[in-house]
């Protein structure tokens, strides 16, 4: 029976077409980065955020955690297969801000190293509900990474854990 | 109504928009070959209606009758005296000749005319002319601005529609982190 442990709701990763965003559910035996928005190619800025991403409302207490881990969209790390894993603190030229990157390295089921880069971006909605309890921008994307790093410290097994650095 | 018909709508009528404004400050080129029959009286021209202000230049060439022909510039007011005897009492440019090449700014908001009439002879001529008017196109421009402003309204009223049925839309029941904060389960699920 596997466990649902965590949900990150927003993580940001790179796309042909611009970046997208992902929700990250945490079980106690994987990490489903479930495709939310595909977001807008450059040039159509609003109107193509409008056009083109509409963001999927995913049910992620409710849904089978089977069938998000098998939809080709979704990337799926498998904790037990965890090379790397570091959640890293820089300015990112990607989302031009301070920002805390996943980066895992894992082994697919064939054996090949695969890794991951995520940005953890908290939503508009987190940073005003922060903003209204007077938390600053900084803090409250560092709360958002540190809520992160407890969740994964949670799901990941002791191996795992082992392999993990936390930079927050 | 679904708002994304209508988003995709406003999406276009921008896109065509946009183009439409770019074409407005493009130059125009244009070849035409005024026929002058056998008498006097005859004329050809071309006619370029300029917003704002630009320019026009260009050549003309005598390429069948021989003899040379008289080129003007005129403004609307010159033509209007110039059609009405064939008399060019003022002219902004004019030069005779069997070929020859022409500039001229157009100052102002107004209709010009590029004129040949027979210069030498009364014999049937054909001159070819060639040019390139410079400014915007009012056309163009009026166009352009058209089609944004109605492409902007429809896509404010698709957001609207797009937020009227989020708003019905009833959110999943068991939707997790609308705060967008991190979730951690409690229960074994």
């Amino acid at each position: 029976m596997e466990n649902r442990i965590a949900l990150i709701p927003r993580v940001m990763m790179k796309g042909a077409m611009g970046p997208k965003d992902y929700g990250l559910l945490i079980t106690d035996r994987r990490s489903i980065f479930v495709l939310e928005k595909a977001s807008k190619a450059a040039l159509l800025g609003v109107l193509g955020d409008a056009l083109l991403s509409d963001k999927k409302e995913v049910d992620y207490a409710g849904e089978d955690i089977e069938k998000l881990a098998s939809d080709e969209q979704n990337t799926v790390v498998p904790h037990e297969n965890i090379q790397k894993l570091h959640l890293k603190k820089g300015f990112s030229s990607y989302t031009m801000s301070n920002a805390y990157t996943l980066l895992v390295d894992y082994a697919d089921p064939a054996g090949k190293t695969r890794s991951v880069k995520a940005f953890l971006v908290p939503s508009n909605e987190f940073l005003a509900l922060k903003k209204k309890e007077g938390v600053d921008k900084k803090t409250a994307i560092e709360e958002y990474a540190r809520s992160a790093r407890n969740a994964f410290e949670r799901a990941l097994g002791a191996s795992a854990a082992a392999k993990a650095e936390w930079d927050v | 109504m679904s708002p994304k018909p209508v988003q995709i709508i406003a999406y276009i009528l921008i896109v065509i928009g946009i183009i439409g404004l770019a074409w407005s400050f493009q130059p125009t080129k244009g070849t035409t070959t005024a026929e002058l029959p056998t008498g006097q009286g005859y004329f050809g021209y071309v006619r370029v209606s300029m917003w704002l202000s630009g320019h026009v230049e260009g050549d003309f060439e005598v390429t069948s009758g021989g003899g040379t022909v008289r080129f003007f510039i005129f403004d609307s007011v010159q033509y209007e005296d110039y059609s009405y005897d064939g008399i060019a009492s003022d002219s902004m440019f004019a030069v005779t000749g069997s070929s020859g090449s022409f500039s001229e700014d157009l100052p102002t908001t107004s209709t010009y005319y590029l004129v040949v009439d027979h210069g030498s002879t009364t014999a049937a001529q054909s001159v070819k002319i060639t040019y390139k008017v410079s400014g915007l196109d009012f056309k163009y421009l009026i166009g352009g601005v058209v089609l944004l402003a109605i492409g902007a309204v429809l896509a404010v009223v698709g957001l609207r529609m797009k937020a009227k049925a989020k708003a019905a839309t009833p959110p999943p029941a068991a939707q997790t982190a609308p705060t967008g904060e991190v979730v951690m389960f409690d229960k074994k699920t």
